[in-house]
């Protein structure tokens, strides 16, 4: 797929990259799809769709001989593969997901993992659709796999900034309601919520039957409070303001946002969430890889 | 310059200033874990912030005080190197004959005052004055330490006891005639109780604020120590071939139970012994049972095996032994007739004979008229009997009194002769000591009756004059129909009462000078009582004759230090006494005396000074080519074998001194006193105090890294 337009959360590149991984990567790019495909979709027919340069290791029962006895080059054919996939990304837009360190919020961060998700659906065909949240539905993005589909989606990320307060659950809930069909449901948060009203709301996707997936997505600061003495945090969502001796309270504090993250783990294994927690220092595009590679293993 | 170096102080507290300089804003996420926080964590680190502020403060400021190398001067502080005038009381009394490991008592306080000595410079001066000196004029302090050394090297530990406050006011009036800025006060004793009496308390205001006084303990506790506090011959008076009992008092004064063999020692030879055990703390007497064989002076001596404080474990005593006990007796009423004498009843009980006229009585009795009492020599009898003498001229009552105050035994009947007023003007006149134990009064007399007279109503029976023969006692058929009353004297201290009738004393007693006077109230004979007629009569006066004549015995025993006063005949011609030391002794006597004594023309009285140890000692002179000899006992003073100690601290606060230092022993004396002049160097203490922060300090710091 090539795309003309420029968005500060589609880098071709790093997108490329993602595609030009290596041969596990690809394949699990590819295994990625096939594998969210295996569970609730079997049975399906394929259609050609187009022909791609051959790579070692490419199944040989879709080798083009014809065109290669022809033209002496190798291609493989590719299928429109069922496409009855929908998913949806859900991504956090609410005031605690503004913060970052380094130049990159969070909320960005989650923009550059939502881009490459996208970007990946539609080039497999998928219907890929949009929801952004914060206490309340701000964004909605019928799923499409047209090619200018992505485009729309960047657009409207990069005007979104985030802010308000968090109450996931409610949007979950209203979300959840409002998908019609079973598919995919990847959410992009920080999840800094009560957790039982999210775990409640995540399982209401998994009544449905929808596969869901958590990028719970935090800067390396949130946990490690790299301040030094006295520090007047700032709520980014409230306002509320709280002086602290981040010295002192540092290791208690790791040990409560651990805690949280545990949780939160444990109750996803639990409700057969697939969690991933996320770090906004980490290349998205590694993150990503890493994860489609953990994921192909659990297949 | 080290000054400046107080600027370092603000380091630590710029450091915590900075540390906790204004706090930075910083757009957070949520503070929904911060919230979550313990906020005791934060509290607990505030609070070991400022532990560590303070603990390193504290540190640069301990160094910082180390390098002024400060000291702490005392009140007493004169500047250094000044001249010094330094008293040392020094306890010499027989307490620090002590030995504790095998040292006396007395010899670590030597070292402890040669130490005191030694820590004297050039241009300094310094007296030693001992506890018990005979000297009691205050010593000239001496810028001659060596020759002083050299003195108190030779010093020996006398057997004598002193209190305290005598030596400190000579010391303090060795130091006032001092000129030097300072002046130290040593007092190097044993603490024993006994010394710091409540004489002490006047001294308080004494000692100036500016002047150390240092008390040095020179003693330890003693753990084994029987000494012998008393011994006497019983009421059988010393004649030969009659057995004579010697009683004795030991007691236990040292911590631990003992057991030791005790001796009698006649004229140097042990003619017996036996062996004594006491728990710590008891007390005991023991008697032993003697012959003597010939007459004579005897020089005797009652000894205890040796323990740790040796200077106690021996009793002297001295014994006439005589043929015969002599008695003069007084008749106040001469008769024709002998059975009508007023000394017959008296000759009579004092000269039993047997059935065969052989006089068993150890008493030899003479009897003379009042008319002839002057001429007798009175110290040539044991004892003097008086029986319804009218009255006493003032020649006879001015002997009288010499011979009972210089040891002898008077007893005195009454009768229908006697004039109460002659009595109490020669024998109790105003301004002199009275022999009568109570003035005389008025004849009381009996009503008539089927049984007239007054009965005895009550008897002494501990007394030593009825106490061996409390048993033979029956006083209830006794009727005595007249007796004279009695009138307290104004100061009867010395008086009491060995029997009393229904209606007043019968027979008193009074200590008059080292002899005894015995007042029987009522007659020798049968006109005013039937005493005589009673059984107990003869028992009783023979006791009374022993008592009395005792006094005479013990004339010749003294406690160390006392004079002795040799009683002579009047003299014709000047005469020299010879008195000799006792034979026993650290050092060996060669026979010669240590005093020669002259006596004048008309003199009939020498006095030795030198009893300074403990012993029989000798006194011999020549009358007319007449030899004549008389032995005397010299013992310790019993009172300090108490070897009771005071604490320390108890005794500096008992002195009242501005500044007193206690110091635990010898050893640590120079250090005391080194303190004393020049102060104490506070900089090792700060560099102590230093690394100990170090330690706090990394402590804290740790642990608050931990949190």
């Amino acid at each position: 797929m090539r795309s003309p337009f420029k968005s500060k959360y589609y880098d071709p590149q790093k997108l490329a990259s993602i595609k030009n991984l290596q041969l596990l990567a690809r394949t699990v790019v590819e295994g990625y799809i096939s594998g969210l495909h295996r569970s609730p979709f079997k049975g399906f027919s394929a259609e050609f769709a187009e022909y791609r340069e051959y790579l070692p290791g490419d199944d040989l029962k879709h080798f083009d001989w014809k065109v290669f006895a022809r033209t002496d080059k190798r291609y493989v054919r590719q299928y429109e593969e069922e496409t009855n996939l929908t998913c949806t990304l859900l991504l956090d837009a609410s005031g605690s997901m503004a913060f970052g360190s380094d130049g990159l919020t969070k909320f960005g961060y989650g923009c550059f993992l939502t881009a490459a998700l996208t970007y990946l659906m539609i080039q497999q065909r998928d219907q890929v659709g949009l929801v952004i949240f914060s206490d309340q539905v701000r964004l909605r993005i019928p799923p499409s796999n047209s090619p200018a589909h992505l485009k729309n989606i960047l657009e409207q990320l990069e005007k979104t900034e985030p802010a308000g307060e968090t109450s996931i659950a409610p949007s979950l809930h209203a979300i959840a309601e409002s998908i019609r069909r079973r598919g995919l449901i990847i959410i992009v948060s920080d999840l800094i919520d009560d957790r039982d009203q999210v775990m409640n709301a995540l399982n209401h996707f998994r009544h449905d039957r929808s596969e869901v997936i958590v990028f719970n997505v935090f800067d390396r600061a949130e946990r490690e409070l790299p301040y030094e003495g006295l520090v007047d945090f700032l709520d980014l969502e409230t306002g509320r303001r709280m002086q602290v001796r981040s010295d002192v309270v540092r290791e208690d504090y790791q040990r409560k946002f651990d805690a949280f993250v545990r949780k939160y783990r444990e109750e996803c294994v639990a409700s057969r969430v697939d969690y991933q927690f996320v770090t906004t220092d980490t290349p998205f595009e590694l993150m990503l890889a890493v994860y489609l590679d953990r994921r192909k293993k659990y297949r | 310059m080290i000054h400046l170096l107080w600027a370092a102080l603000a380091i630590p507290v710029i450091i915590h200033l900075v540390h906790r300089r204004k706090a930075k804003e910083v757009p957070f996420s949520t503070l929904r874990f911060l919230q979550l926080v313990d906020q005791r964590v934060a509290r607990r680190h505030r609070l070991k912030e400022i532990l560590l502020l303070v603990a390193r403060l504290l540190l640069i400021a301990a160094l910082i005080g180390a390098l002024y190398r400060p000291m702490v001067r005392s009140a007493t502080f004169r500047g250094a190197n000044v001249p010094t005038t330094a008293a040392v009381v020094l306890d010499n009394t027989y307490s620090m004959r002590a030995a504790a490991q095998g040292a006396l008592h007395f010899d670590s306080a030597k070292r402890a005052a040669g130490r005191i000595l030694d820590g004297l410079r050039r241009g300094d001066a310094a007296c030693i004055v001992p506890f018990d000196s005979p000297d009691p004029a205050p010593p000239e302090a001496t810028t001659g330490l060596s020759r002083l050394r050299e003195e108190l090297n030779a010093m020996e530990c006398g057997y004598g006891t002193a209190e305290l406050a005598g030596a400190l006011r000579r010391a303090l009036a060795a130091l006032q005639k001092g000129t030097t800025p300072r002046k130290e006060l040593y007092v190097i004793t044993d603490f024993q109780k006994l010394s710091w009496t409540s004489a002490l308390s006047e001294l308080k205001g004494s000692f100036p604020a500016d002047m150390p006084v240092f008390l040095v303990d020179a003693g330890r506790e003693v753990g084994t120590n029987l000494a012998l506090t008393h011994a006497e011959f019983g009421l059988n008076v010393q004649v030969a071939g009659a057995a004579s009992d010697v009683y004795c008092t030991i007691r236990n004064t040292g911590r631990l139970n003992a057991r030791k063999d005790l001796g009698l020692f006649l004229n140097g030879e042990k003619v017996d012994h036996r062996e004594v055990a006491l728990a710590a703390g008891a007390e005991a007497t023991a008697a032993f049972s003697h012959v003597f064989a010939q007459t004579g002076d005897v020089g005797g001596e009652l000894r205890l095996d040796a323990d740790e404080l040796d200077a106690d474990n021996a009793r002297c005593f001295t014994a006439a032994v005589r043929g015969k006990l002599p008695v003069l007796l007084v008749n106040g009423d001469p008769s024709a007739v002998p059975t009508l004498n007023e000394t017959f009843f008296l000759e009579l009980a004092l000269q039993t004979p047997s059935p065969s006229g052989l006089v068993l009585s150890p008493i030899q009795t003479k009897t003379v008229v009042e008319g002839e009492l002057s001429r007798e020599r009175l110290e040539d009898y044991a004892c003097l009997i008086l029986a319804n003498v009218p009255r006493l001229t003032d020649l006879a009552a001015d002997h009288l009194r010499r011979y009972v105050t210089g040891g002898g035994g008077l007893v005195i009947f009454t009768g229908n002769r006697v004039d109460p007023a002659s009595y109490n003007t020669s024998l109790a006149g105003a301004g002199q000591e009275p022999l009568l134990p109570a003035l005389l009064g008025e004849v009381r007399q009996s009503e008539e009756g089927p049984q007239p007279g007054y009965r005895i109503r009550s008897l002494a029976r501990e007394h030593p004059v009825f106490r061996a023969i409390a048993d033979q006692m029956d006083t209830e058929g006794c009727r005595v129909r007249r007796f004279f009353s009695v009138i307290p004297l104004k100061n009867a201290g010395e008086s009491s009462v060995l029997a009393e009738l229904d209606a007043g004393p019968l027979i008193l007693e009074r200590k008059s000078g080292a002899g005894i006077v015995i007042l029987c109230t009522s007659s020798a004979d049968l006109e005013w009582n039937n005493l005589p007629a009673r059984r107990f009569f003869l028992p009783m006066l023979h006791q009374m004759v022993y008592y009395a004549a005792q006094s005479a015995q013990s004339a010749g025993n003294l406690t160390v230090g006392t004079p002795y006063v040799l009683q002579m005949p009047p003299l014709d011609k000047p005469v020299d006494v010879s008195f000799f030391a006792p034979a026993t002794g650290e050092k060996a006597i060669d026979g010669k005396p240590v005093a020669v004594v002259a006596a004048a023309q008309g003199q009939n009285a020498v006095t030795f000074q030198d009893t300074r140890r403990p012993g029989v000692y000798r006194a011999a002179y020549s009358v007319d080519g007449q030899p004549y000899e008389r032995l005397f006992a010299v013992n310790v003073d019993a009172r300090e074998s108490d070897l009771t100690r005071i604490e320390p601290e108890e005794a500096a606060k008992m002195l009242g001194a501005p500044v007193a230092k206690v110091v635990e022993g010898p050893d640590r004396l120079l250090l005391v006193v080194r303190r004393e002049r020049e102060g104490l160097p506070l900089w090792n203490y700060l560099f102590g105090l230093a690394l100990a922060l170090a330690v706090v300090e990394t402590f804290i710091a740790n642990v608050m890294l931990r949190d």
